[in-house]
């Protein structure tokens, strides 16, 4: 039987192979692209890496799915 | 039987406490004989002549069924049948049976239920299957007063509301159709796939009430806070200090907010404008259903379903109008000046009621909304008997102070803001004198207001500021629902009626789909309405529920031929779990897929079991219950059975830390709610908590 391919994050099946992680964790991913793009108007300038860094300080406010990828991007990611 | 004088007009009334008071009302020596048949209370009294006897019911006698016992769907043929035929537990029987057995000497049958669908669906059951009648005379009232319960009887009606009953009648069936069909569907889906039996109910109303806390979840869930920008500032006027806001409630970038600061830093600014107006609040419109349900919760944290409870409680004591209304209407027919006049003997009102007397305004402030049986809830003025539960008694104060405030004069106040000029930057400061607090006085505690008074400045004057600073502040995401908001947003999307959507939200609960002061979805719940979400969204969207409703409301006002529409929403019905039969295999799948990990997340592994030292100790949840505790996982090995369990606090979020108590060796948790964060050791008995020490780990 194939194995299906699985979220990093939360080892769900991904069911569209042209994407890296889950339904929930790819749409979370989504709002942080736009949150960061918020963000770097907001401030004039400032890394990924950064903002990464701010949102992941910020319990309780940010939510769980975008904490998750956050973390996720910030250890894992090569982007 | 045999002592009671035939024949004789037969009452039904729709609780005990009803029948009790409305007997008391017709009888002309106000003393009903009281006797007891199958220890059901009756009353017979005598009005013009008659002999009547009243009976109540609890509720409804009567359920539906479906016809043939084979557990599949879809189900389309039902009956009515006695509910304790249905449920053993239900307390019916007797009522059932003093029905029939009074039925026998009755020349003519009056309905005395309350006025609603539901009292009309009640009244006609008993009349049809215990009496053997298909119509009777209807009695029509709103308060259970002498008064009213009187003028109903003399003004009673020939017949039933054909359009309540037949809009009451259509919503019990297509509730029961719903209802049955789609639990049916759903728990087949999961049992064909996991061949294991697990209930999963969902209902028409309760589908998209679920569906929309969750989607209300998933914005939290995904929510990303986003910086912007205030500018605080204090400005010294006449040697006092005010603050003072800045033309922009919010900048959006850092560069803004910090040229804002450093262009006025250092400098004076000049009054440029000093303007005063007028300002006028009115009451708010009289209470129906909702608003109290709402405030109730506001003031005294009374859940939705509690608040209609007392209210009931306060109806049936004739204290208060009906309270399952939409009305904010309050018609000069009800005797507001006797209503007042009676209030003004009562000790916490007499001081307000006698100024509105003094004042001769009679006509209350009216909402907008209306309703076809009952105005807004409103106090009946009825002398206080006894002294009430604290509940109620708080709730009774709060209909009367809302009812007073009703004749309130409006509210003035004198709004005045000095604009101050520095650099091209405006800023004000703003403040209100009261002129007349009009309702207000009367509507205490429950509103209030405060006055910031401005000294006297002339345009043209300089101004020192005390500072001028930026602020950063971060967008915060949607607060959940409470039991509160979450009707009011039922409200507002159409999803259910006034009578039925504080018992979907409890039903919610007592499921197990959501959980918590603040509402959040359960993995359960997450799991249902993920899947559907997917797989068949109708039963979670709420066009559906709404489109139904509009059916219903057709059948009351337009008279439609209820069997015709029945018909029609039983094949669309059909045809709609014909899908859900194409799509079976793949929803059963989703399900077992998703309550598998709904499942798993709902344990959390704290560490191994000290006693057995094989087991693993995990938090879990009783279905029973839904108590939290730690048991050992060896409970359910036979070898050991190991029934160590220590209590946990069953509200907030627990975490495993990792980490042992270094008294007892025992896992160590971190216990949140709201934003109080403790570790403590899951032994009750721990040290650490009897010397109030922290607790320490290794």
């Amino acid at each position: 039987m194939k194995a299906n391919k699985q979220c990093p994050i939360c080892k769900k099946d991904i069911e569209n192979l042209q994407t890296q992680y889950c339904k929930n964790h790819s749409k979370a991913k989504r709002e942080l692209k736009k949150g960061y793009e918020a963000w770097l108007k907001a401030y004039g300038s400032l890394s990924w890496d950064d903002f990464l860094q701010k949102i992941l300080n910020l319990e309780g406010l940010t939510g769980v799915f975008v904490r998750e990828i956050a973390q996720h991007e910030f250890y894992f990611s090569n982007e | 039987m045999s002592s009671i004088e035939t024949p004789y007009i037969l009452g039904i009334a729709e609780k005990p406490q009803a029948a009790r008071r409305i007997a008391y009302a017709l009888d002309e020596n106000n003393k009903p004989q009281n006797k007891r048949l199958k220890n059901i209370p009756i009353y017979i009294c005598k009005r013009d002549g008659k002999n009547i006897v009243i009976a109540p019911t609890v509720g409804h006698l009567f359920t539906l069924s479906s016809i043939g016992k084979t557990w599949n769907y879809p189900v389309l043929d039902y009956e009515w049948v006695p509910s304790h035929f249905v449920n053993k537990n239900a307390k019916t029987k007797n009522f059932t049976d003093v029905f029939k057995s009074l039925a026998k000497g009755a020349e003519d049958v009056i309905i005395m239920t309350d006025f609603d669908r539901e009292g009309e669906v009640i009244g006609y059951l008993i009349l049809k299957y215990l009496v053997g009648k298909s119509n009777a005379e209807r009695m029509k009232f709103s308060t259970l007063t002498r008064r009213d319960v009187i003028n109903a009887f003399d003004q009673r009606e020939k017949s039933l509301d054909m359009g309540f009953l037949n809009s009451g009648l259509i919503r019990h069936y297509i509730d029961w159709l719903y209802g049955i069909n789609y639990s049916r569907a759903l728990s087949l889906a999961f049992k064909r796939v996991s061949g294991r039996f697990k209930t999963i109910s969902i209902g028409r109303v309760q589908g998209p009430t679920l569906g929309s806390v969750v989607e209300h979840e998933n914005s939290i869930k995904f929510f990303v806070p986003i910086p912007y920008w205030t500018i605080k500032s204090e400005v010294i006027l006449n040697n006092e200090n005010f603050t003072a806001v800045y033309e922009k409630a919010e900048l959006k970038t850092q560069k803004e907010a910090i040229q804002v600061v450093k262009d006025c830093s250092g400098l004076t600014g000049k009054i440029s404008n000093v303007s005063e107006e007028p300002s006028f609040l009115y009451p708010f419109p009289p209470f129906n259903l909702g608003n109290l349900q709402r405030d109730a919760y506001k003031h005294f944290k009374f859940s939705p379903t509690k608040t209609l409870e007392i209210a009931e409680k306060l109806y049936l004591k004739a204290l208060i109008s009906y309270p399952r209304t939409d009305s904010q209407k309050l018609p000069m027919t009800l005797g507001h000046k006797s209503i007042l006049a009676k209030l003004s003997k009562q000790h916490n009102y007499n001081v307000f009621a006698n100024e509105i007397i003094a004042a001769k305004k009679y006509k209350p402030k009216e909402g907008k909304q209306t309703d076809a049986a009952h105005p807004a809830i409103h106090p009946t003025g009825k002398e206080l008997n006894e002294v009430l539960p604290p509940d109620e008694k708080k709730l009774y104060d709060l209909i009367v102070k809302r009812y007073l405030s009703l004749f309130g004069k409006r509210a003035e106040f004198l709004k005045r803001a000095i604009q101050i000029l520095v650099n091209k930057h405006k800023f004000e400061v703003r403040g209100s004198k009261i002129l007349n607090e009009g309702w207000i006085r009367y509507y205490r505690p429950y509103y209030s207001i405060s006055e910031y008074i401005l000294p006297d400045v002339e345009i043209g004057t300089e101004v020192i500021f005390n500072y001028i600073e930026s602020q950063e502040h971060l967008t915060s995401p949607p607060r959940r629902f409470n039991e509160s908001t979450l009707l009011k947003y039922m409200e507002d999307e159409k999803i259910g009626t006034k009578a039925t959507r504080a018992g979907i939200i409890q039903t919610l609960f007592d499921r197990g789909y959501i959980g918590g002061k603040e509402i959040m979805p359960t993995p359960l719940g997450i799991s249902v309405v993920n899947v559907l979400q997917e797989q068949y969204p109708i039963l979670v969207k709420s066009e559906m529920t709404r489109n139904l409703e509009q059916i219903m409301e057709d059948v009351q006002t337009e008279n439609k031929d209820i069997q015709g529409t029945i018909l029609f929403i039983k094949r669309e019905l059909k045809d709609l779990l014909e899908l859900f039969h194409q799509k079976e295999t793949e929803i059963g799948l989703a399900l077992y897929k998703n309550l598998q990990l709904s499942e798993k997340s709902d344990i959390i592994v704290l560490g191994e079991c000290k006693q057995c030292k094989k087991g693993e100790l995990r938090i879990i949840r009783s279905r029973k219950t839904r108590k939290r505790f730690v048991a050992c996982s060896s409970y359910f090995d036979k070898d050991i059975i190991c029934n160590v369990t220590y209590p946990v606090p069953n509200t907030g979020t627990i975490k495993s830390t990792k980490k042992t108590c270094i008294h007892d060796g025992l896992p160590i948790i971190e216990w949140q709610k709201g934003r109080r964060k403790v570790s403590m050791c899951i032994s009750p008995d721990c040290p650490s908590k009897k010397e109030g020490e922290k607790n320490e780990s290794k």
